[in-house]
């Protein structure tokens, strides 16, 4: 299907596409493409890379593991406590990262009220590459449960009530039928929270620190290396710039694997009788 | 007892009902919009509990004090005006997913899914995506995925609303055979009149979240006595009291028809009339008919082939059926005063 | 319809109008400073203006080398200090300097412990093992200070962080999540109470000397010069001294 815009959305939309493309094009046009092979050999920004690597795999499951979960819990409360959970499950995004990295200090810091608990148990998290892996989900569930809370708002809980009805339990219906439902936003959510982890500076310089191997990671390793030599950053930044690129685009090869819904489902209620 | 026993109380919904449909019976559940049907299959299938009472499936309490079985193990099947299979499984797997819910084994579901599809004529359905079905074949194979789960009991919930004429007529006669062989309670919740005469054996009528009507299809629309059940047929049902052995006064009309006992003067009674039955005239007709009425044209609405004309008369309102020529003939409009005649053998009388 | 599209309108408007409405007939004076002097120069600035009634100076701290990279992509700037002479002279060799700069502080690197030193900090030395200890990474200026540093004394450091900007490393002091930390004397003096400082023997050894030059094209020169002359007075001076600052 083809829609036509009018011509003034047309030209707002080149004008948002220049503000985000021009900054990207310059910055590729900038990267000393000829020594990015030298500069990736480097231990420090070798170091980094698979770092992030790890990092981001790591806080990527753990966003789903949780965060899925989460958005679950979320989408079926009702009534205040709803509202307040939904606002606590998503300040993270739009709070500075700095800020919530000094969210974590204070608690999952050796003085914080958690952090003093685990110390007595000999368990400290900062300067580690755990504090990595907790920076970043912090910062990287919401938008999982964000985009997975939506998809499940808008999910017909009539076929999990038939489900119901056909003998399977809550675990079954959840699944076989639930998250299938779910996949297409999992997907894009997971690539949001992927991406946003291989991007984290703020929390993770706030709360982990910056050692190499341990928890310099690639924006890290990028936002030193610009205090020496830019050139160095800049081949950095495109490196995390195609992985981004990478990720996102693969998310979207695996949402598309599924079949255009073209269907025209009567639109009437179905709970047992919309009306009557 | 080994039917379905329905006796509760939702207050929430203003529903009061006590129903027991034996093992083997459709019972059509009919009323106006908002009588309470859907709030009673909503707490047949265990989403909205009773406040008092109970629901028992085969001497099964299902709802109890004290007692409150899960959905998935009420053992209700339920088939909805939507066919809601599951889009992201084949046909096979839907019908498969509803026998494997009791315990049955991989294999053996796949096989008892292939024999359901075979039973309502969907067997080379099995490896299409529901995308890729038609309303019509996807409601067959919501039925077969409905038996296929060995339900101890069937809700059907308008299951023919959203398919076309020729499509219903199809699946209406294999859910009539369906129903026949599965020898369990069935509760149909339907606005159709074919559906009563081709499905059910029994009729509720719930108003206001009470029973107001119960008996045999055939009885309870031979001889209606409800406007709900009157209007189902399209017929016109006159209240009022016999001022004659065969004669009925409804408002200011008086209504000479036939009563197959004489009635007695001033007890309560009906007068249905089938509105082809009713002719109209633009001037007082000469002649036989002992029913002449003087009347207003208020609606001209068009029905089917022909045409139907919403009256009033004596302060009743009367529905008449028309063809488009006579209607074109007579130049009838709102607002037109007119004369409706109908012969006494084309009215019954009975008590109310 | 037409309100919707008169409110995107006045929307666009307002922000521009926001963004950009900073522009007014005073005149400007633009200083690009490094994070560390944030206390000392809006002092100056202060002061600055007070002399030049009709003057506003207007203040960008960020690390020297990013500062750098503004001027190097062509940012509009009179006067500009460095936390570094490294970094002082990638501006001179980018040709955005006009003159000769001058060095207007020095400072030296002290040991950092949270009150009460909870890790029983004496030094750079033995009571440091087990420990964790923040510093700057070698790639900014009080990182190859205190490399420079430990080469110097002959002692070996073992950090759990090496932090990009000082103020990362004096966070996680003060927030108690590390036992010690190396920053300059007057990060520690400008974080007041919440650290606690141990003088390193020989920290002198490695002095830090802060820079300060006119911008090449500077938009408003002879203001440019008369701050630089503020910042280098004795009264400058003194407002540096109080700050930790040793003055040439």
């Amino acid at each position: 299907m083809t829609r036509t815009v009018p011509g003034w959305v047309a030209a707002l939309a080149s004008v948002g596409a220049l503000l985000i493309g021009l900054p990207l094009i310059g910055l590729l046009l900038r990267v000393p493409w000829v020594r990015v092979p030298a500069l990736l050999t480097e231990p420090a920004a070798r170091d980094a890379l698979w770092l992030s690597l790890r990092t981001c795999l790591a806080s990527t499951v753990l966003s789903v593991l949780l965060g899925l979960p989460l958005a679950l819990v979320l989408a079926r409360l009702r009534g205040p406590w709803a509202a307040l959970g939904r606002v606590v499950a998503t300040v993270p995004m739009v709070l500075p990262p700095v800020v919530g990295g000094l969210a974590l200090l204070v608690t999952l810091g050796r003085r914080g009220p958690v952090g003093r608990l685990l110390s007595l148990g000999g368990v400290e998290i900062g300067f580690t590459t755990a504090a990595v892996v907790i920076a970043q989900a912090f910062v990287a569930m919401p938008f999982l449960v964000v985009a997975v809370e939506g998809a499940l708002r808008s999910l017909d809980a009539d076929a999990e009530l038939m489900a119901a009805t056909l003998g399977a339990g809550p675990s079954r219906v959840l699944w076989r039928i639930t998250l299938p439902s779910l996949l297409p936003a999992i997907v894009s959510g997971t690539s949001l929270a992927a991406a946003r982890s291989l991007g984290e500076f703020g929390a993770t310089v706030t709360f982990a620190g910056s050692l190499q191997g341990v928890t310099r990671t690639l924006p890290l390793e990028i936002y030193l290396q610009r205090e020496v030599d830019t050139d160095t950053a800049l081949a950095l930044a495109a490196v995390l710039l195609v992985l981004a690129a990478l990720l996102v685009l693969g998310t979207g090869l695996l949402g598309r694997r599924r079949p255009a819904r073209v269907r025209a489902t009567a639109s009437a209620a179905t709970t047992p009788g919309g009306a009557g | 007892m080994t039917g379905l026993l329905i006796d509760i109380d939702l207050p929430g919904r203003g529903v009061r009902i006590e129903l027991a449909v034996p093992a083997g019976q459709t019972c059509a559940l009919i009323g106006p919009n908002g009588a309470g049907k859907s709030s009673v299959l909503e707490a047949v299938i265990g989403v909205l509990p009773p406040a008092s009472g109970r629901i028992e499936l085969a001497g099964r309490a299902l709802d109890a004090p004290g007692v409150r079985v899960p959905v998935h193990r009420r053992r209700i099947g339920w088939l909805a005006q939507r066919p809601l299979l599951f889009e992201h499984m084949d046909v096979a797997a839907n019908v498969a997913f509803g026998s494997q819910g009791h315990g049955r084994g991989r294999a053996a579901a796949r096989r008892r899914a292939a024999s359901e599809l075979e039973r309502v004529g969907a067997a080379e359905l099995a490896d299409r995506l529901p995308w890729q079905l038609s309303g019509g074949q996807a409601q067959r194979v919501a039925i077969a995925r409905a038996l296929a789960s060995d339900p101890g009991a069937l809700l059907l919930d308008e299951p023919l609303a959203t398919i076309d004429v020729q499509g219903a007529a199809e699946i209406r006669q294999v859910l009539a055979e369906r129903l026949q062989q599965a020898g369990r309670p069935a509760l149909l919740v339907t606005h159709d009149l074919v559906d009563l005469w081709r499905l059910a054996d029994r009729v509720v009528v719930l108003e206001r979240g009470r029973v107001v009507a119960d008996g045999a299809v055939a009885d309870v629309l031979r001889r209606p006595r409800h406007q709900f059940l009157a209007s189902l047929g399209g017929r016109n049902l006159l209240a009022g009291r016999a001022v004659d052995a065969e004669a009925l006064r409804a408002g200011d009309l008086v209504v000479q028809g036939l009563a197959a006992a004489p009635l007695r003067v001033g007890t309560a009674t009906l007068g249905l009339i089938d509105p082809a039955a009713i002719a109209v005239h633009l001037r007082h007709p000469e002649g036989s008919p002992r029913n002449v009425w003087p009347a207003v044209v208020r609606v001209v609405e068009r029905r089917g082939d022909g045409v139907r004309l919403g009256c009033l008369a004596g302060g009743q309102t009367l529905a008449v059926d028309l063809t488009l020529a006579a209607v074109a003939e007579l130049g009838l409009v709102p607002g037109l005063e007119v004369f409706l005649s109908v012969k006494a053998s084309q009215v019954q009388l009975y008590p109310r | 319809m037409r309100r919707l599209r008169l409110a995107l309108a006045a929307l666009v408007v307002g922000a521009l109008v926001l963004a950009g409405c900073t522009g007014t007939s005073e005149r400007r004076l633009t200083v690009f400073a490094a994070a560390s002097l944030t206390k000392v120069f809006t002092a100056f600035g202060d002061q600055f203006e007070s002399d030049h009634p009709g003057v506003t100076v207007a203040f960008t701290f960020d690390g020297s080398s990013g500062l750098v990279d503004q001027l190097r992509g062509g940012a509009k700037a009179d006067v500009f200090a460095s936390a570094d002479e490294a970094n002082m002279t990638k501006a001179v060799d980018a040709g955005r300097t006009a003159g000769e700069p001058e060095v207007f502080a020095r400072n030296v690197l002290t040991l950092v412990v949270p009150p009460g030193n909870p890790g029983e900090v004496t030094g750079l030395d033995d009571s440091l093992n087990g420990r964790k200890l923040v510093v700057c990474a070698a790639q900014v200026p009080c990182g190859a200070a205190t490399s420079a540093l430990a080469e110097k004394l002959g002692v070996r450091l073992k950090p759990v962080s090496e932090e990009s900007k000082v103020t990362d490393a004096l966070g996680k002091v003060t927030a108690g999540e590390a036992d010690a930390g190396i920053v300059y004397v007057t990060d520690a003096a400008g974080a007041g109470d919440a650290v606690e400082s141990i003088e390193i023997p020989g920290a002198d050894q490695v002095v830090n000397n802060y820079p300060i030059v006119q911008v090449e094209g500077a938009p408003e020169p002879q203001l440019a010069a008369d701050f630089i002359a503020l910042v280098r007075s004795e009264q400058g001076r003194t407002v540096l001294t109080g700050a930790g600052f040793r003055t040439p």
